[in-house]
């Protein structure tokens, strides 16, 4: 296995691929009673129109498809899987983003059982027209809760307000009109075409040993035969720089409402890049709008603003953006307070000692969120599936400048790149 | 599991549990008093209060700025309720940076924040609270309780638990009443700050990498007995809510209706077996039977078998004795999805229970449990449900407990369910 060193963080990551094309990633972390794996593929609700090399059409797959699989891949014809896993004690899980599929364990004994029976149930489909059917139901009332969740409408409004063209405009799990169109043929085709070990990366991290686990990945995998990798070429729509809408308005039974406000972004495809992007940008909007800000000081006091208040940022190789606010009783007053603020420091510049202090509050919360196995696992896994090894962070973060965060501040922002959703009471 | 180093006796206790793996070091003081309707309101504020500012730093922002500096520590502030206990806590997780010079340093100007936030808040000459403070703290108070209404989940759920436990002081509001805050109560809020600190039994939590554990106890000894006295406090216990609690009320089915696309049901049965009980391993077994887990009755019967909803699951909650049922469903099939719901709780009540149930559930609970090792946050909730009970189990004794769980302890803590309280949050017919 490959190791690799994060002296920063006193880490070693080795890594492996299977002559089958699977790749492995193992983190020990020693003194951990409990071990989380996650086994995922590159695929997600954004891969709705894609062919393979072998192929010369385009298939146009129904929204939601990539969501509706992970709930099927539990379906099993003899036992139930949760009950395979409940056997061992281990707890499973499941979860879609816009460009992953992830399954999931967490135990603290019979590692190895827990692996067979991951490693197993994502690679044995078994779908059928009823089971198909009975599943319609279930994320249907998955859907009706999520459409009832205050920020969750405010979020996915702002996505649909922010982009025109690209595919995150659209819910993960689709609506429910739209599984309605899937059938066991829909799923069987998505399956044989991202499920492949080439598309695929299991992470293992906690109390374990990295060649004992790749032993156990490897005997189970040789017992397996996959034809051979088509590799995958994914069709997105070209995605205008602009936003399509700047504002959108909508209504719930709420008491008090939201305001999110969207800065659209430029991707990145280089890891390297994305990495520095990232964690630059982080910088530059918990400088602005954190809890330690002049801005948080004034409107909290105010009261345009309540604890609720927050910015999160997110930048992959298909789409990028920021998205700033929480709720409020005057949603245009806070769109307007937050672009005030943005533009402010384009003309006065960040100071040097909000940035540093920005800096440092960075670094010490990716420390404290590799305490949890399962963030550390997620995050291998999200930069992973795109190449990247995310630890070098701790490094490029050391050596950004003040002008980089101004330059990149002025990357961000453009007036033709932000959208506003607002949810207001019934 | 590393030991668990207690220190203290009475009102004031600190537990530490040294381990080199994380790379987090976590402080909580937890602060412990009945709740009392007269105080509820005023008490639930003074978490908030506290970050506003202290003595040394004034203001809301300098806290932050000096928070930030501690290589992102986060600062949290909370009050929950315990049965019929508020607890109201002041918490810390400071990140230990590999190799940092500055690690020891820095948990010094933590460990003195807080004991600052907690007894030198930012006061007037006269030692008031400043106004400016109060009437932030009011209004960002009153939102915390409108935005309650609009997490429907958490709401309704919070709903039928004090709708059950009415008129027990368990039943008051977490967070207090809205129409209590004003912005004149600075004298109140001073009151029940002094009402809590001289009153509170106060438990202090420290987990991660630690250096010289006894000289930290001395040194928060000596810093909070100074300045109150130790013998003069409340020293309350969790009781569970017994069942006589129902004689004098009838059985309840509360509905509410907003516009929302998903009913939720929640429906309440007591127990009267508390984290004390003897039947306490064997209750955990039965709620994970009935709907902790996937392979449970609930996650099947309702889910799974019938499609009716995404979630369906139970929570045993062992500070009241309450077991909650609750699932997100169409509106137009709550009828039939309390219906499957009643039915599994009366199967267990039968003994309906097969022993791969039993296996599954047991090693479930058991996995969870060896993890609290590596969750800090958990550990601390598992310690202080024994402090406030008087039943201090260690996790070796659960878990050897909970393996030694048959299925006639099953039933049994099944057979002292009754219901108690409904409460559906739904959209109204014509909505639908």
């Amino acid at each position: 296995m490959k190791r690799t060193e994060v002296k920063s963080l006193n880490l070693e990551i080795y890594s492996h691929q299977l002559s089958n094309g699977l790749r492995l990633v193992c983190i020990p972390r020693p003194g951990y009673q409990q071990v989380y794996a996650l086994f995922s593929t590159a695929y997600g609700s954004c891969d709705n129109s894609f062919r393979t090399e072998s192929e010369s059409e385009i298939r146009k797959v129904p929204d939601g498809i990539a969501h509706f699989l992970e709930h099927k891949m539990f379906e099993e014809p003899d036992e139930d899987v949760f009950s395979r896993f409940a056997k061992y004690g281990a707890s499973a899980n499941a979860f879609t983003t816009y460009l992953q599929t992830s399954y999931l364990f967490s135990c603290t004994d019979s590692v190895q059982e827990n692996l067979n029976v991951l490693l197993d149930f994502v690679q044995h489909p078994y779908f059928t027209d009823a089971n198909v059917e009975k599943e319609k139901g279930i994320i249907s009332e998955e859907i009706r809760m999520y459409d009832d969740h205050p920020d969750w409408r405010c979020y996915s409004e702002l996505m649909k307000a922010m982009y025109e063209k690209n595919p995150v405009r659209i819910d993960i799990a689709g609506t429910v009109e739209s599984i309605q169109e899937i059938t066991k043929d829909t799923l069987y085709d998505c399956y044989h075409t991202f499920y492949h070990p080439e598309n695929m990366l299991l992470v293992v991290v906690g109390g374990i040993d990295p060649q004992q686990t790749l032993d156990w990945v490897d005997q189970n995998q040789q017992k397996k035969s996959f034809p051979a990798f088509s590799p995958i070429v994914r069709q997105y729509p070209k995605e205008p720089e602009t936003v399509y809408q700047q504002q959108v308005l909508h209504s719930l039974d709420v008491v008090r409402p939201k305001c999110l406000l969207g800065l659209k972004d430029f991707p990145v495809t280089d890891g390297e890049n994305m990495l520095r992007q990232d964690w630059l940008t982080g910088i530059v909007l918990d400088g602005l709008f954190g809890k330690a800000s002049v801005f948080y000081e004034t409107f909290s006091q105010s009261g345009l603003i309540d604890q609720t208040f927050s910015w999160e940022y997110e930048v992959t190789k298909n789409y990028a953006h920021a998205m700033i606010g929480g709720n409020t009783e005057s949603p245009q007053e806070l769109q307007k307070a937050i672009v005030e603020t943005i533009e402010r420091a384009l003309s006065d510049g960040i100071e040097a000692e909000t940035f540093e202090r920005s800096r440092k509050k960075l670094l010490g919360r990716i420390y404290t969120s590799y305490d949890s196995l399962a963030s550390l696992a997620r995050d291998m896994t999200s930069y992973g599936l795109q190449s990247i090894l995310p630890f070098h962070a701790i490094d490029v973060c050391s050596s950004f400048t003040c002008e980089q965060a101004e330059q990149r501040l002025k990357e961000l922002y453009s007036k033709e790149r932000v959208s506003c959703s607002i949810v207001k009471s019934l | 599991m590393p030991t668990v180093q207690h220190f203290g006796d009475k009102r004031l206790r600190m537990h530490a549990l040294h381990t080199e793996k994380f790379y987090t070091r976590h402080y909580s003081i937890k602060l412990t008093i009945p709740l009392d309707a007269k105080f509820i309101t005023s008490t639930a504020v003074l978490p908030y209060l506290w970050l506003e500012g202290s003595k040394s730093y004034p203001s809301a922002r300098k806290i932050m700025q000096l928070i930030d500096s501690l290589y992102g520590t986060v600062l949290h502030s909370s009050v929950s309720k315990r049965g019929g206990l508020q607890v109201v806590e002041i918490s810390a997780a400071m990140p230990y940076i590999h190799g940092n010079q500055e690690n020891r340093a820095a948990m010094n100007q933590l460990e003195k924040l807080l004991m600052e936030l907690l007894m030198a808040p930012a006061t007037n000459e006269d030692g008031s609270f400043l106004s400016t403070h109060v009437s932030k703290v009011i209004e960002l108070q009153k939102n915390r309780i409108r935005n309650l209404h609009d997490d429907k989940t958490t709401y309704a759920f919070e709903q039928a638990m004090e709708r059950a436990s009415r008129p027990l002081p368990a039943s008051l509001p977490r967070l207090g009443y809205l129409d209590e805050l004003e912005n004149d109560m600075a004298p109140l809020l001073y009151t029940a700050y002094r009402r809590l600190l001289e009153n509170a039994k106060i438990d202090i939590y420290v987990s991660g990498k630690l250096y010289q554990v006894e000289d930290m106890w001395i040194d928060f000894q000596q810093k909070l007995e100074s300045q109150l006295s130790m013998t003069n406090f409340l020293n309350p216990l969790v009781e569970p809510i017994q069942k006589s609690h129902m004689e004098n009320r009838a059985e309840l089915r509360d509905i509410e209706y907003q516009r929302v696309n998903q009913a939720k049901l929640n429906l309440v049965y007591c127990s009267g077996i508390g984290y004390a009980h003897p039947l306490y391993p064997a209750a955990l077994v039965m709620n994970g039977i009935l709907g902790k887990f996937p392979h449970s009755k609930l996650f099947v019967e309702v889910r799974e078998k019938r499609s009716l909803a995404y979630y369906a699951s139970s929570q045993y909650d062992s500070m009241t004795g309450f077991v909650v049922l609750y699932a997100g469903v169409q509106p137009g099939k709550v009828g039939e999805a309390r219906l499957v719901m009643e039915e599994q709780v009366e199967a267990i009540q039968k003994g309906k229970i097969s022993d791969q149930e039993i296996q599954f559930t047991k090693s479930g609970l058991l996995n969870q449990y060896k993890q609290l090792e590596d969750q800090p946050a958990s550990w601390t909730e598992i310690d202080f449900n024994g402090q406030l009970t008087g039943q201090k189990l260690t996790m070796e004794d659960l878990q050897k407990k909970i393996s030694d769980v048959t299925v006639e302890d099953i039933k049994k803590v099944a057979e002292h369910l009754v219901f108690q309280q409904e409460f559906l949050l739904t959209a109204r017919r014509e909505q639908v």
